[in-house]
């Protein structure tokens, strides 16, 4: 087993790096000046010079990289042409609260899903299983930034119950801790602000969570619906087991795998969700990032997301993976 | 994504070797259950919109006529029109076409690289094969999105770098299921028996491998259709896709955000084009796979009104 | 962070370079074209004021103003940031030597409430205002003007601006050409030039150059970044990054006590999201507004836009050292082929005027007399016949893919806009597209021989700055990318820079101006207004030319 992991974490460790590689060279062989982006428009030929001396552009390409990886490994990802201050603060500013609307969004979809599934699967025919088709068939096909923007029209502007975007309301004070607001409010014990980042992540959180809701509704469904037909069940059943101790005792577990492996997989799907969703709601997460790094060419923001996107990324799966062979006998490894 | 819906995560594997239907035979599977019929159906109509649409839309979709702005849908204009009072119908159909070009370009992208990857890997030498499937791995450890804007990084903003950005994408996702596919094949031994006879790898790959390939690769290609609209879409949605004056329906939605609250007609049908248009190749994808698997019902399908 | 390697790695900050500042910051990605709205206050040159609430009614006090800017400041030094949002609140926290009289770019008292300059231009001497105050108690004088300018030039000194990582400054280009500076008694200092030159004064009324506080410098060292002290209207109180920068009144202000009681920078990056709190009345002023707001805006009865003609200038680059551009008759025919009202109107939504000088109308020193080169296709066609074109002439021009602050419908779709009329007088122009730096390194070069998409802004409204660097001999090849060299005007603009009689320069601006708009070395389009938008509330803000927040003192929040 510990070979396995070991195994594992070096795998993990050959994709970061391989990341590194491609996003370092496909970042540095594209058309684009990096010295002129810097320089500005009004700066001269030898400003222009003297900024590609100082930042060691006309140095090898493996030299750049290797200069690349070495600071990178402290956490130096050099410093945003946009605003100058070091690319891995305005990355690691922006993540948690990406991180925070991902978190929420799949908490909420489990819970709903999981008993939309098991409702649809329990109760054949009927509303249920109408209300399941409808979730799955529009969740897996409407647009996430579109459901943004109608529940932002009905829940902001017709029912006016909640507010249009933001984190927080104009006038309200949170002390940033952890850089996750939800956490912050509830370390500083900031009730009243803790109530008002809430009530700004309604909206945003239930249209992140449509998608993976519907998901998860028809996998757990799927599941429940299989073992429900197994002998064994049927068995209990037959004896005179009650449903509900039926479902709870033997069905639940059991499906509980797929799900497990389902929301895993949904994770790089949540995050791009997400980055969508903030746009709509203008919340100030890796979509803001994302998008300013890329649309001014600023290669060491977009490097920074990138590697430690990749990070995270490979962190989850591995721990996916590891969960997966624990809670399934049958698929550890020999 | 619907993938994931319809038991394909994007590191799937087909279930077991499918027999290539006859035409017939087909047919009647794709129309078996009410909802493929639906989706054959709402398929065939978006390419006639595509195709025809445009040739039939009562405005130019960029010509402007501001003292027509912000109407809301009306006799005159079926769905309103924007804040250049351009016809919001009118792009549409344009963006049908659009769309449709998307969805085959993207398919294209994926469907070559990522075959021509699984291939390789299926049929060369195992480190080879390490090596393509640690890359592949590599690629799937990331959030599409991501993944994607890093490419538009690279080849600059517009429609067309989205469109092979998102093409990029899923790449792994193709490369795995042919990977799998085409071992599958190697195995069998009707190919031991060709190898034998001194069939080269080639002839292997075209001869035996590409048919066994090409039905999960196929439904998986009808899937991508879709996905491929909406996440172009995203990408539009994000600016960094097609620019404006495209009539993209993901740029349109961009657009439509200064409206939201005063013109809800901008946002609302560019929104409801997507849904349909990703919900119809979903339905046609299902069938599809449904189709080619038709001799072995998999867990899924199992359950009724799925 | 800040290890040597860091240092190694990037250090743009010790180069002193001009930056470009964006008009309309951070929004750039939906430019489209515009149609024809109902217009609104129209510029009429330089010396009027455009601003909020010129209705009138007496000042109230009290109050927060709420100003929403599209990205967070990165540093409240202004010798050592070029960022315009950190601009937009260091200009109601610092006050320069000189500034700039409301609403224009002519030059007033500042902290120097006058100043003798010798005849050679060589020598300033400021008498500074007595009895002034920096924020945090001690007091300006000529030590702290000295202590101010000795941080900035004396590469010895242990706060030395320099040292900093990651800088941006205008400190070269304001005072590369000082040569020592000295105190003469407790309120006058003297500051003594290498070589003459007459834009000093307007250099030091720029919000980068605003005087900090020695004590603080002493106190926070490079901190000053972060606990900004100066002498203006209003005091730095938080900064919450990403959020919003707090600044409340400065009841001693030497300019007259705020009417306003706090003003709060509010971060709001996302235009849609800072349209929509304006008009619920969450923010109170709007700095970046784009063009497609600008309806919506109108047609709220609450809220005012405010306007002014902008400090840019927009145009097509000839160089005229390569056929067929050597010859004026093309050079003025390319300019008749082009319709500006009509740009103007579908693809600037009507913000954007043609061009009537080769500097902006609210330039102070610019030309209003000059005959200007409307549409006239018959006109262009003779003179391309008179060159010896008159089959045609089959020209290619360099366009950038993005937007700017001076073209906000960005270079492609103004680049497919002037092919078509390029067309209808008988030029066929190929368009060709570049990335941005490609397209810099392309046009920024000697060798440039095609047309090519220009612009500029200026950064402390003098005239020199623009007619220097865009026409000028020593501009070529980065501003001038017409290579236009014309002895007598060089002749003419040195001159010009060295004098400091206003008066006298603006005679000689003139003559410079009717040569160079004559002999055409561009086609001259259009100039971005400066386009703001507030609460109908917000009474006595008045835009500046270079697009600071300048004269918050005199701001007042009606019901």
């Amino acid at each position: 087993m510990a070979r396995y992991v070991a195994g594992r974490l070096l795998q993990a460790l050959v994709v970061v790096l391989g990341v590194t590689v491609i996003t370092f060279i496909a970042l540095h062989v594209v058309p684009g000046d990096v010295a002129q982006m810097i320089g500005g428009e009004k700066a001269t030929p030898q400003q222009i010079a003297e900024i590609r001396r100082q930042l060691g552009l006309d140095d090898p390409l493996w030299v750049q990289y290797w200069r690349f990886l070495s600071s990178a490994v402290r956490g130096d990802f050099g410093i945003s042409l946009q605003t100058r201050r070091p690319a891995v603060q305005e990355v690691l500013t922006a993540f948690p609260l990406t991180f925070q609307l991902a978190v929420l969004a799949l908490a909420v979809a489990v819970a709903a899903g999981g008993w939309l599934g098991i409702v649809s699967a329990t109760r054949a025919g009927g509303i249920a299983e109408g209300a399941a088709m409808l979730v799955t068939m529009v969740g897996t096909s409407a647009p996430v930034f579109w459901t943004g923007l109608l529940l932002l029209l009905l829940g902001g502007s017709v029912l006016r119950l909640f507010p249009i975007g933001g984190v927080l309301s104009s006038g309200v004070e949170l002390d940033r801790i952890t850089g996750i607001p939800l956490l912050d409010g509830l370390l500083t014990g900031n009730w009243p602000a803790l109530g008002d980042v809430l009530w700004h992540l309604v909206l945003p959180v239930l249209t992140l969570a449509l998608l993976p809701t519907a998901v998860i509704a028809r996998i757990t469904r799927a599941s429940v619906l299989e073992v429900l037909r197994n002998p064994y069940v049927q068995t209990a059943r037959a004896k005179g087991a009650s449903r509900a101790r039926v479902l709870y005792r033997h069905a639940l577990p059991n499906a509980l795998l797929p799900v497990v492996t389902t929301v895993g997989l949904q994770f790089g799907t949540l995050l791009s969700g997400a980055i969508l969703t903030e746009t709509v709601f203008a919340l100030p997460g890796l979509g803001r990032v994302a998008v300013n790094a890329i649309l001014s060419r600023d290669y060491p923001v977009i490097e920074a997301m990138v590697v430690l996107t990749a990070v995270v990324f490979t962190v989850i799966n591995l721990i996916v993976d590891l969960s997966y062979g624990l809670l399934d006998p049958r698929q550890r490894p020999g | 994504m619907a993938e994931e819906l319809f038991g394909r995560g994007r590191d799937a594997a087909p279930d077991l070797l499918p027999r290539p239907p006859a035409v017939v035979g087909a047919w009647r599977a794709l129309t078996a259950r009410r909802r493929h019929a639906l989706g054959l159906a709402m398929v065939a109509g978006l390419v006639l919109m595509a195709l025809v649409g445009p040739l039939l839309a009562p405005y130019d979709p960029i010509a402007q006529q501001l003292s027509d702005q912000l109407q809301p849908p009306s006799l005159h204009h079926w769905l309103g029109t924007d804040q250049f009072g351009r016809d919001i119908l009118s792009r549409i159909l344009a963006g049908a076409r659009l769309a449709m070009l998307v969805g085959l370009l993207a398919d294209a992208v994926a469907l070559c690289f990522g075959s021509l990857l699984g291939l390789v890997a299926a049929f060369s030498r195992s480190w080879v094969d390490a090596v393509v499937m640690r890359v592949v791995d590599m690629l799937l450890a990331f959030p599409y999105l991501l993944l994607a804007m890093v490419v538009i990084a690279i080849l600059g903003t517009g429609l067309t770098p989205a469109v092979i950005a998102i093409g990029v994408v899923y790449v792994p996702q193709f490369a795995r299921l042919v990977r799998s596919a085409a071992l599958a094949v190697r195995e069998e031994q009707y190919v031991e028996a060709a190898r034998a006879l001194g069939v080269g790898r080639t002839g292997i790959v075209l001869r035996h491998a590409l048919p066994n390939v090409a039905p999960p690769a196929i439904a998986q290609a009808t899937l991508l259709f879709g996905i491929s609209i909406l996440e172009v879409a995203g990408l539009g949605f994000l600016g960094l896709g097609a620019q404006p004056p495209t009539p993209e329906w993901g740029t349109m939605l961009a657009d439509s955000r200064t409206y939201v609250l005063t013109a809800w007609w901008l946002g609302a049908f560019p929104g409801l084009a997507i849904m349909i248009s990703v919900l119809a190749f979903n339905l046609l994808g299902d069938a599809v796979r449904d189709a080619f698997d038709a001799g072995a019902p998999s867990r899924l399908e199992r359950d009724r009104g799925a | 962070m800040g290890n040597g390697s860091e240092e190694e790695r990037m250090q743009p900050g010790r180069m002193t370079r001009r930056r470009f500042l964006y008009g309309a910051a951070g929004v750039g990605l939906a430019a489209t074209a515009f149609g024809p709205l109902d217009l609104l206050l129209s510029g009429c040159g330089s010396g009027q004021p455009y601003g909020a609430g010129q209705g009138g009614g007496t000042p109230r006090a009290g109050g927060t103003l709420r100003i929403a800017i599209g990205a967070d400041a990165n540093g409240l030094d202004p010798e050592s940031v070029l960022n315009n949002n950190a601009g937009y609140v260091m200009s109601a926290i610092y006050d320069g030597l000189t500034s700039y009289k409301p609403g224009t770019t002519e030059i007033a008292p500042g902290l120097a409430e006058s100043w003798d300059v010798s005849p050679d231009a060589t020598t300033y001497t400021f008498h500074l205002r007595k009895g002034v105050r920096f924020h945090d108690g001690s007091p300006f004088d000529a030590d702290a003007v000295v202590a101010w300018l000795d941080r900035l030039l004396n590469k010895q000194n242990p706060h030395y601006y320099g040292n900093q990582q990651g800088i941006d400054s205008f400190v070269d280009f304001t005072f590369g050409g000082v040569r020592s500076y000295t105190k003469v008694d407790a309120s006058t200092v003297r500051v003594e030039l290498k070589a003459p030159d007459a834009t000093l004064l307007t250099n030091l009324a720029m919000v980068w150059s605003g005087v900090t506080s020695p004590a603080a410098v002493d106190k926070y060292g490079y901190g000053l970044q972060q606990h900004p002290v100066g002498t203006g209207p209003f005091v730095f109180v938080e900064w919450v990054p990403n959020d919003h920068i707090t600044l409340k009144a400065n009841p001693d202000y030497w300019g007259g006590k705020p009417h306003l009681d706090q003003i709060v920078y509010q971060v709001v990056p996302d235009a849609s999201t800072a349209l929509l709190k304006l008009r619920n009345g969450e923010v109170d002023v709007l700095t970046d507004v784009s063009p497609e707001q600008v309806k919506v805006i109108q047609q709220d009865p609450n809220l005012q836009l405010l306007t002014q003609p902008g400090l840019v200038v927009l145009g097509v680059a000839l160089p005229v050292d390569h056929k067929p551009f050597d010859d004026r008759r093309v050079r003025q025919a390319l300019n008749y082929a082009v319709d500006k009202d009509s740009l103007n109107k579908y693809l600037f939504a009507g913000l954007a005027p043609p061009m009537r000088a080769p500097m902006p109308t609210v330039e102070w020193g610019t030309s209003t007399s000059l005959a200007p080169y409307p549409q006239n296709l018959e006109k262009a066609k003779q003179l391309l016949r008179e060159a010896g074109y008159g089959n045609g002439l089959d020209l290619t021009m360099w366009v950038y893919n993005t937007t700017r602050g001076y073209n906000p419908a960005g270079g492609t779709r103004l680049g497919t806009a002037l092919q078509a009329d390029f067309q209808k007088a008988g030029v066929n122009v190929t368009l060709r597209q570049l990335e941005w730096t490609a397209y810099l390194a392309k046009v920024r070069d000697r060798a440039l021989s095609d047309m090519a998409l220009t612009g500029w802004s200026g950064d402390n409204g003098d005239p020199d700055d623009f007619l220097s660097p865009l026409y000028g001999t020593s501009g070529i090849p980065a501003g001038n990318q017409a290579h236009y060299s014309n002895p007598a005007v060089d002749r003419i603009l040195d001159q010009a820079r060295t004098i400091t009689d206003q008066s006298k320069r603006v005679e000689l601006y003139q003559q410079v101006q009717k040569t160079i708009w004559d002999d055409a070395p561009w086609v001259w389009l259009n100039s971005v207004k400066q386009v703001r938008a507030a609460s109908k509330k917000v009474r006595g803000l008045l835009l500046n030319p270079t697009e600071m927040y300048f004269g918050m003192h005199r701001v007042w929040l009606g019901k």
